[in-house]
């Protein structure tokens, strides 16, 4: 039902730690992160998360996000090229409200999954 | 907490809003609880970590009625809601903990909860953290 894509780049993930108060080192200095056990830096998972709660709210502002959930699946890094897309996965009633479930993922340019995830959205009369 | 107007559409900006819901709380917004937590509210099992080698496995957020507001104040609350050991898939035992983060409005609503599972660093020989 709704897709998009992000280039990360440094300045995206910087932006993101700053406004969201995460400033965990290993997602912007390379010493830090190489000293952990990784490549380099890496972008803070929440980032990709919240572009799919955006992409959600997005979608339809009129319903009620009940519920949205994610799971860091692999990691992504600066550079990379994250589809995002929601799509359908039920609609159920609940007494007068129509609740949606929406599957949700984001995947990197190299197809591999970087996160999944479900919202509920609520529909209220 | 406060739910702040600048540091909403801050926030909205980082995660590439740009529609009719600029000036409106982001479903992950609450992560900014973050700004207004110190080590000695916290629960002893969330104090004193290496936080660069810590995973973040999950995240959900749950709000039962509506989004919060700009402007409203919450009280929180965090706890540990589950602590458990897992086999990794390299081998080696994984040590996995549930953040529960618990937002109440000033009227008693509990409008959302955030539940982060945080996976640690592997436990090493002979320690036993249980």
């Amino acid at each position: 039902v709704a897709r998009r894509t992000l280039e990360v780049t440094r300045n995206a993930i910087v932006r993101y730690q700053g406004a969201s108060g995460d400033f965990n080192p290993v997602h912007h200095d390379d010493e830090v992160a190489r000293a952990t056990g990784y490549p380099g830096a890496f972008t803070v998972g929440m980032l990709p998360a919240a572009v799919l709660g955006t992409l959600v709210r997005e979608w339809r502002p009129d319903g009620h996000l009940r519920d949205i959930s994610v799971r860091f699946l692999s990691q992504t890094w600066p550079g990379d090229v994250l589809q995002f897309a929601a799509t359908l996965a039920a609609i159920a009633e609940e007494g007068p409200d129509r609740l949606v479930t929406l599957s949700l993922s984001c995947v990197r340019q190299t197809g591999d999954a970087a996160l999944s995830g479900r919202a509920e959205v609520v529909f209220r009369p | 907490m406060w739910v702040e107007r600048g540091k909403v559409r801050e926030f909205n900006e980082a995660c590439g809003v740009t529609g009719p819901t600029a000036d409106e709380v982001h479903p992950m917004f609450l992560v900014t609880a973050a700004f207004w937590q110190s080590a000695d509210s916290l629960p002893p099992a969330l104090r004193d970590r290496e936080v660069v080698r810590q995973l973040h496995g999950e995240q959900e957020f749950r709000y039962p009625e509506r989004l919060p507001r700009v402007g409203e104040e919450f009280t929180c609350t965090v706890s540990v809601e589950r602590e458990f050991v897992k086999e990794g898939k390299r081998g080696g035992a994984m040590r996995l903990l549930v953040r529960l983060i618990e937002f109440v409005a000033s009227d008693g609503t509990l409008v959302a909860q955030s539940r982060a599972t945080i996976i640690q660093p592997t436990l090493q020989p002979g320690e036993d953290r249980a």
